[in-house]
């Protein structure tokens, strides 16, 4: 057997074992997410994917009458692989900000979560009852945040002397966190209150000052959408109308209180 | 090509360029000696001691380093003792200090097997001829044995910390922010892949680059003074030997 | 500790997931070689041949590669062209499954092509050690180029190479490491995937280290029997 036929065969063989069976030809919006980060998207290593944004997909899936594919990946990749392609839309807490959308396009708004500090329980940064003292408490501390994420830039911006711990993902994040390798850490709330239920988070608490969109919406944007492609304007709209439908008929304030036990969806205009 | 971002980019790569220059200098001033030490250890008559370098050598060679590094960082991480002792927990609750932990002990693995390769490179007339004239041990291997192999396994070794300086990119798993770190926060913040990951390619390019012209036109020529060296190609000579 | 480690591996499932990740790890490992193989063949053959205007752009080619970290190469190919990856999987004949085999291919072209630029200067160190002579007296008594190839020059490149050859093999059997970021679930995403969710990252970290040992010990083993064996009767002076 020549060496092209041979290598043929083999990558054939390879491919057949790895692949998943066939994706249908039509009826398919595949889905970046991020797979790492409880409790808006769980991967396990066999690519199942669970959490908030997984059931938002679904529900936009099945408005749509198509079959969802998830593709999980680093969230601060996401935005660059939607670009060149990789897939048609993402759906991993991703929040509508001036810079992405210089990038990519967004449905409307689908959700806004707080955002909120840890530390651990008895530290003197959870005493603080309002932002700009805290700002100021948490000046020269370490701060844990997701690479890309709002999150970040809010904390870039805003506490500039700080210095900024940044991780891949929200888990590898949250184990570090419960190393005590930094003093913050600053995510979504719902992350926290996932966290704070899992034993690791026993010992810790959530100093409780609210930070919002409009505190500082040129980082923290105005709550998470769908990312997609700029030039995509027929997919844009179609989602669209299968997210106000999904609004309107309260399912997603349903799951919005399964994942978060609050209700974070946004009113569809 | 946006030269706004060029211009942003790069004195956050420099930035970033201290750091690996760090990672780097502390594997070579601590592996050298590291490596030396397992190099002579597995050319020692004591079977154990061999057997332990050989098995540090196996280990470390055979398994990648980024597993070296998860389990420093992300596996001690874990075990409930360290994390009780203030003095070490401060050192191993930050990535650099263990990437460059797991840096440095990789690289004596390589390192011992490239110097022991040097070391049973010198001939033994050489060797032969000290203990003829009644130099000790200790007073051989300083004049005689290094010296020769370490000329020996200079080109190796001038391979071996341009690997280093490219292993310090994994560093960037862990938090630690060198160029390879800085230049994904970049990317996650500019969405500019290619340009960013260019300059950054680039930037590792420069600096192996003057590592192997310094190795090269410099170190070896000092060493070697007493005899002229041609540069060591085998193509040129047959390049001679065909015209 | 026995307890808890046989029911993390047999009942949670996890052993199975290591076995999957780490066959996914052989097959980058094997793909990309060969793929690395062919390529720095033909890199080699170009550079030792002095083609006017192609061996110069061979050699910035290797000297690039080898001076890059793995991690910028995997993360160029991955951002790169989607379109020219999707051509790949179709050549191959896989046009549907291609989205979930992207990460796939991207490990086999990234760590083919670090396995490339060092195989092309390991073939062009063994093309060199061919002494001159034997091809000047093959071309003497009239031997048809295609027989000086495969009579001269082949087995006794094969034979010189096999050392460094075995050494790339190590290095790239590592490399795909690298490939983890991508997402791709072999060996080590698993182990980091198990380490998250498990909250027990030094068994799986330290489990996937046994895994990667045994591969290369097998590895050095094999290679050196191929060397013993190809050596069979040539004189050590």
């Amino acid at each position: 057997m020549s060496k092209g036929k041979l290598l043929s065969c083999l990558l054939g063989l390879m491919f057949a074992a790895i692949s998943t069976s066939g994706a249908a030809a039509q009826g398919v919006l595949t889905v970046g997410t991020e797979g790492d980060a409880p409790p808006y998207s769980m991967a396990d290593a066999s690519g199942n994917v669970t959490g908030f944004d997984a059931d938002v997909a679904r529900s936009i899936c099945a408005k749509l009458d198509v079959t969802c594919k998830f593709v999980v990946q680093a969230f601060d990749t996401l935005i660059p692989a939607l670009d060149a392609k990789r897939f048609d839309i993402i759906i991993s807490g991703l929040g509508i900000t001036e810079e992405r959308k210089k990038k990519i396009g967004y449905s409307i708004p689908y959700a806004s979560a707080p955002q909120y500090f840890i530390v651990s329980k008895g530290s003197p940064l959870a005493k603080f009852t309002s932002l700009p003292p805290l700002l100021a408490a948490l000046k020269g501390k370490s701060i844990g945040v997701v690479t890309g994420t709002t999150y970040s830039r809010y904390i870039a911006k805003n506490i500039p002397d700080a210095t900024i711990k940044s991780y891949d993902s929200l888990t590898q994040m949250e184990s570090d966190l419960s190393a005590k390798r930094f003093d913050a850490a600053f995510d979504d709330g719902s992350s926290w209150t996932d966290y704070l239920k899992k034993p690791e988070g026993a010992s810790f608490e959530v100093v409780p000052v609210k930070v919002v969109a409009t505190d500082d919406p040129s980082t923290l944007g105005h709550g998470m959408g769908v990312g997609i492609r700029k030039d995509d304007q027929e997919l844009t709209k179609k989602i669209d109308v299968a997210l106000c439908d999904i609004i309107k008929s309260g399912q997603m304030k349903t799951m919005s209180e399964k994942w978060f036990s609050d209700d974070y969806s946004l009113t569809c205009k | 090509m946006d030269l706004d971002l060029i211009q942003q980019a790069i004195p956050l790569l420099l930035k970033g360029l201290t750091t690996t220059l760090a990672i780097g200098l502390v594997a070579i001033v601590v592996g050298f000696p590291l490596g030396l030490g397992f190099a002579l250890a597995r050319l020692s008559s004591n079977r154990t001691l061999a057997g332990i370098a050989l098995l540090y050598s196996m280990v470390f060679r055979g398994t990648p380093l980024l597993v070296q590094i998860f389990i420093i960082y992300f596996g001690l991480g874990q075990v409930q003792f360290l994390r009780d002792q203030t003095a070490l927990w401060w050192f191993f609750s930050d990535g650099f200090n263990c990437a460059t932990l797991a840096i440095t002990l990789n690289t004596a693995a390589y390192t011992s097997e490239i110097l022991r390769g040097g070391l049973m490179g010198i001939s033994a007339g050489e060797i032969e001829a000290a203990r003829a004239c009644g130099m000790s041990d200790w007073l051989c291997f300083r004049r005689i044995r290094f010296p020769l192999a370490f000329r020996l396994a200079l080109p190796a070794y001038a391979n071996e910390i341009t690997v280093i300086v490219k292993e310090s990119s994994l560093a960037s798993t862990v938090t630690v922010l060198e160029i390879t770190g800085l230049a994904k926060r970049l990317m996650s913040e500019t969405f500019a892949v290619v340009e960013v990951f260019t300059l950054a390619g680039l930037l590792y390019l420069i600096v192996n680059f003057a590592l192997l012209l310094v190795m090269r036109s410099w170190l070896e020529p000092r060493l070697s003074m007493h005899r002229n060296v041609a540069r060591p190609s085998s193509w040129l000579r047959l390049r001679r030997r065909r015209a | 500790m026995d307890i808890a480690l046989s029911r993390l591996l047999w009942e949670d499932g996890w052993g199975l997931s290591i076995l999957r990740g780490s066959a996914v790890t052989l097959a980058v490992g094997v793909l990309g070689m060969s793929f690395g193989l062919l390529l720095g063949l033909l890199l080699a053959a170009v550079k030792w041949a002095r083609v006017p205007v192609v061996s110069q752009i061979v050699d910035v080619y290797t000297v690039i590669v080898r001076s890059v970290p793995g991690l910028l190469v995997v993360y160029l190919i991955f951002f790169g062209s989607v379109e020219f990856i999707a051509k790949v999987g179709t050549f191959f004949g896989y046009t549907d499954a291609f989205q979930s085999a992207y990460s796939f291919i991207v490990g086999v072209l990234s760590v083919g092509a670090i396995a490339a630029a060092y195989a092309a200067e390991v073939f062009r160190g063994a093309l060199n050690a061919i002494h001159p002579g034997q091809i000047e007296a093959a071309r003497a008594v009239g031997m048809q180029t295609r027989k000086l190839y495969t009579r001269i020059i082949g087995p006794q490149m094969f034979r010189y190479a096999l050392p460094g050859i075995s050494n790339v093999w190590q290095s790239t059997i590592k490399d795909t490491s690298l490939v983890s970021v991508t997402g791709l679930a072999e060996l080590i995403r698993v182990a980091y995937i198990g380490a998250g969710t498990t909250r027990q990252p030094l068994i799986f970290f330290v489990i996937a280290a046994v895994v990667f040992f045994v591969i290369t010990l097998f590895s050095q083993v094999a290679f050196g029997l191929v060397e013993r064996n190809l050596n069979r009767g040539v004189r050590v002076v």
